[in-house]
């Protein structure tokens, strides 16, 4: 199984429990809490430009 | 359905074959050991399954003819074994176009290749295209030469009556009305199963909101057989198509309905030679192409609770329906055949009790739940069917154009044969190297032949280094030096289907027969 399938089906669940008008603030928590989380500010900002794209 | 002016079965490159009604004299009344209800691929394969061990069948279908279309078109390795197991490989080889590959593209860019496990110690690869009406005429033909099977097209099942020591049909051909006692009825009759209704039975489970129109269209191509998936293309903006080569130039192309757009609407022929048009346009294909046939299609996940009912057993589309996506639906049905095809068999022959078919629905639903779990997994990121999994799949495939694993999430999944853990004929045993109790053998290149060609017809004990003096009738004794690693003196009991039921890491001949007696003489 790829390791990022339970992360993706645990982040469907709760945007589906919040629904769509709590979705852009949760989010927005979890980018900033598992940044935090990844304990490397350089890498999290690389991360966040690369996710600007393809939009 | 067929273009305009062309009737259900007139194909651009199958020609149909007729098949008569049972002539008015043929006895049709006598009892039959066992009764297989629908001649579609499923029914066929139980019936050679049961030929196989030497039981005699009747095979009833209402249709005068093979199935319309090419419906399903992958079959996998296991039921290339399966094919193998019940003689009638061959024509499936020299037809089919195997593959390994799949690619995805997320707005017309790759973002994932998968290869599916293959190895030269496999006979047969991962997968094979070939249309359902090929897969039907190389079952039929090998019925054909196979005297135990009786078929009596143009005969529709009325109605049923199930009781403990057996079922009575009530059947009606051009020549009239008729009841047909058997010990054993399978309900092989597809997704609308006439026996079931019947029974009053009903499928429970999920339907998915995504709706496909599947089209076959003739193109002469070069691209090699890889399975294709589109995800938001140009031609179907926020949806998916699969693309998969078949024999005699036809691709089979499956597009998503759009939100609001109605199966009637979608179906009608100018609509679907412009959807076809725009997903050649898609992936660059300019060449003239031919419509050849088509249908719409929704993914559900819907199966019975129970598989059996007294006398009646459920196999194939009577008993689940799955997505196709992963391609499990006739791979599923033609492992239920088998595996109720050879029960059945040892109980009419006397080797086995009827305890044995008490495992054939754990065995079998157990894997009609684990196909769910992954079909719907796939399901769910083909159509996703709420705003979280909506929005997370559009994340996923957005990410996959910079980040490569992200591209796995768009990985579908394909069928792998399901492990009979929790069967009443399993015997878990000690842990070790090797298949576990319950699972399929891997197949190993031997050199002369593959393991899988040297397993006897009903159960076979395989033991690493010299083997224990055991006799039974059901069993066939295969000694090799080593295999999968596990100790000199291993011993592994396999049954007909090539599941393990039994290990052992020391071969005690007393044991292993005392497990093979009470494996079959359930009561």
């Amino acid at each position: 199984m790829n390791p990022a399938e339970p992360l993706y089906e645990a982040l469907a669940a709760h945007l589906d429990r919040l629904g769509e008008a709590q979705a852009p603030l949760f989010l927005a928590k979890a980018a900033l809490a598992l940044a935090e989380a990844l304990g490397d500010g350089d890498r999290a900002l690389d991360i966040l430009r690369e996710c600007a794209k393809d939009l | 359905m067929r273009p305009h002016g062309r009737g259900e079965h007139d194909s651009l490159y199958f020609t149909y074959p007729h098949f008569d009604a049972p002539p008015p004299g043929l006895d049709r009344t006598s009892p039959v050991p066992v009764a297989i209800v629908g001649a579609g691929p499923v029914g066929m394969v139980a019936a050679l399954e049961l030929a196989r061990h030497g039981q005699r069948s009747v095979l009833i279908e209402a249709r005068d003819t093979f199935n319309d279309g090419s419906r399903a078109i992958c079959l996998s390795r296991s039921s290339f074994q399966i094919l193998d197991r019940i003689g009638a490989l061959p024509p499936f080889l020299a037809k089919a176009l195997p593959w390994t590959t799949g690619r995805s593209f997320f707005r017309g860019q790759q973002i994932l290749e998968f290869t599916m496990p293959d190895s030269a110690d496999e006979r047969f690869r991962p997968m094979y295209n070939l249309q359902q009406q090929y897969i039907e005429q190389f079952l039929w033909q090998a019925i054909q030469a196979q005297p135990l099977i009786e078929t009596r097209w143009q005969t529709r099942l009325t109605g049923i009556d199930a009781g403990a020591g057996g079922a009575v049909l009530h059947l009606t051909d051009p020549a009239g009305a008729y009841d047909l006692p058997a010990r054993w009825v399978l309900a092989a009759d597809g997704a609308r199963s006439s026996i079931r209704q019947a029974m009053g039975l009903r499928l429970k489970g999920e339907n998915f909101e995504g709706r496909y129109v599947i089209a076959d269209i003739r193109l002469k191509h070069d691209y090699p057989t890889i399975r294709r998936a589109l995800f938001d293309p140009a031609c179907r903006p926020g949806g998916t198509v699969l693309i998969h080569r078949q024999p005699d130039d036809i691709w089979r192309i499956d597009y998503q309905l759009r939100d609001g757009e109605s199966a009637d609407e979608a179906t009608r022929e100018e609509n679907v030679r412009a959807g076809v048009q725009g997903v050649l346009d898609e992936i660059g294909e300019s060449g003239d192409w031919q419509l050849e046939w088509w249908s719409v299609y929704s993914a559900n996940t819907l199966a019975l609770d129970e598989y059996r009912h007294g006398p009646v057993f459920f196999i194939g589309d009577s008993a689940h329906i799955v997505p196709i996506f992963g391609v499990r639906g006739l791979n599923n049905g033609m492992a239920d055949a088998q595996n109720i095809g050879w029960k059945l068999a040892l109980v009419l022959s006397g080797h086995a009790g009827e305890g044995v078919l008490d495992s054939y629905t754990p065995e079998r639903r157990g894997a009609t739940l684990d196909v769910f779990a992954n079909a719907s997994k796939s399901a769910r990121f083909m159509t996703p069917p709420s705003f979280g999994t909506r929005l997370m799949r559009d994340a996923a495939l957005s990410l996959a154009l910079r980040f490569p694993w992200a591209g796995e999430l768009a990985n579908p999944r394909q069928m792998a044969p399901y492990t009979y853990a929790d069967s009443p004929l399993t015997l878990v045993g000690e842990p070790g190297p090797g298949p576990v109790p319950g699972a399929l053998i891997p197949d190993t290149n031997l050199g002369d032949l593959f393991l899988t060609q040297k397993m006897g017809p009903d159960f076979t004990l395989l033991t690493l280094g010299p083997a224990p003096k055991v006799s039974h009738p059901l069993l066939t004794t295969l000694s090799l030096p080593a295999l999968w690693g596990a100790p000199e003196g291993s011993a592994f009991l396999i049954r007909p289907d090539l599941h393990v039921a039994a290990r052992w890491t020391s071969a005690d001949a007393r044991v292993i027969l005392s497990t093979l007696t009470a494996m079959l003489e359930r009561p």
